[in-house]
């Protein structure tokens, strides 16, 4: 008698749990499927705003594919009317991904960038999403000339500042202008930052 | 204890984040600002009506052996939703607030108040024992980020304020001006209620996972976590 019952708490359990996850499941699938659409919008909105953001000139946005392109980039866009390319990029930071939207418009130079996430320390690596850091790339080319990286948060600011090397490379890709030698060029370039400091 | 009572006891006597000291790690991580503390306050109290409110009505089908799943289960449901409304609808403070939003699902005071108060009482007192606790967490998290964000930052809800913006003590936005403020403040509670706020005996055993299992009378596993 005491097994038969015992055995009956057990099987209960295994019920009320799964019909609680059940119900539960029901429930999220209910709410997503009123909140999916909603996000999506908003974050393809967010996304375009961006984009215009860094490129105001540029009148509407078309995405290019290409079959090789620098590890850190992510996307590529180009502006419909031609008034350069916007180039999203993920790079591993101090405290996980970077991701940097940036424009470089037809003459190869950059006209904004912007720091879209980040998990880099507050008050030191998190200086990167700040207009005094990004406001000294603008206008510059592919040299990066008089960029200077932020005192205290070395691996933040320089891991930036390859991911806009990079993405010049794409947008050299993309433009077609791209040379192999350009690689080492950049690469070598990047090295001599690090051991700068 | 009349409703206005269990209502009030959050906010002072059993504050959850002053006195119970529990669910200190969104408290010291979500108080840089004073905005972010109000939608963190108030998601976790959404959380804990609703979880208190379902884990009362189902604390005479969901056996013993597995309350600590369907708890966390319930729980992690109601948050994911919070989340989803709060990515569509309130963006910022979803961005502000990141991990620790779906941190809640582990944030003790929830957790705590299903084991000790809803799993043994009805779904109304419930919901009120929620509400005072949710009031409680808000009120508290509303003060540190406004000390926090007053002194470290020279803001209040993003206003600056004259003299303190250009006189900034960043050391208070940053950790360990988080644990000087909420020193402060449980100093100050414990001054205030003179020391009559809940004894830790009083909640400690019951509270425990391992209560059902530990055979101690509540009694004296209570004295044993004072000695």
């Amino acid at each position: 008698m005491t097994k038969l019952k015992e055995n009956k708490q057990y099987i209960m359990c295994i019920v009320v749990l799964t019909a609680i996850c059940l119900f539960i499941s029901a429930a999220l699938a209910l709410i997503n499927s009123v909140t999916l659409p909603v996000i999506t919008e908003a974050s393809a909105k967010r996304a375009e705003a961006a984009r215009i953001e860094v490129l105001p000139e540029a009148d509407g946005f078309e995405e290019i594919i290409l079959e090789e392109k620098p590890e850190t980039v992510t996307q590529i866009f180009e502006a419909t009317n031609g008034k350069g390319y916007v180039i999203m990029s993920s790079v591993k930071g101090y405290g996980g991904a970077i991701e940097i939207i940036c424009g470089i418009d037809e003459n190869g130079c950059i006209t904004q960038t912007k720091t879209l996430s980040h998990g880099e320390t507050a008050g030191l690596g998190a200086k990167i999403d700040t207009d005094e850091f990004i406001s000294q790339y603008v206008g510059k080319d592919v040299a990066l000339e008089g960029v200077s990286t932020i005192s205290g948060a070395t691996i933040s600011s320089t891991a930036y500042r390859n991911a806009i090397k990079e993405a010049f490379t794409a947008y050299e890709m993309a433009a077609g202008t791209y040379s192999g030698a350009d690689v080492d060029a950049v690469s070598g370039a990047t090295e001599s930052v690090e051991e700068g400091e | 204890m009349s409703k206005l009572q269990n209502f009030l006891k959050g906010i002072i006597k059993e504050n959850p984040v002053l006195v119970l000291v529990l669910g200190t790690c969104p408290t010291l991580a979500v108080t840089t600002q004073a905005s972010n503390a109000i939608g963190m306050g108030l998601a976790a109290t959404f959380v804990l009506l609703c979880s208190n409110m379902a884990i009362s009505a189902l604390r005479n089908i969901i056996p013993d052996k597995v309350r600590i799943p369907c708890y966390i289960v319930l729980i992690a449901g109601f948050v994911t939703i919070v989340e989803l409304v709060m990515e569509a609808f309130a963006y910022e403070i979803y961005e502000a607030l990141g991990i620790f939003l779906s941190l809640i699902v582990v944030n003790c005071i929830i957790l705590g108040r299903a084991e000790m108060y809803a799993s043994k009482h009805g779904v109304v007192d419930s919901a009120i024992d929620a509400l005072g606790m949710g009031v409680g967490f808000t009120l508290t998290l509303l003060v540190m980020a406004s000390i926090r964000e007053i002194l470290g930052n020279g803001t209040w809800f993003g206003m600056p304020i004259p003299v303190l913006v250009d006189n900034k003590i960043s050391i208070m936005t940053m950790a360990p001006g988080g644990f000087f403020v909420f020193g402060c403040l449980i100093a100050l509670v414990n001054k205030i209620t003179k020391g009559k706020a809940i004894k830790k005996k009083e909640f400690s055993c019951a509270g425990c996972p391992c209560s059902p299992v530990c055979h101690k009378e509540h009694q004296e596993c209570g004295e044993e976590v004072v000695r």
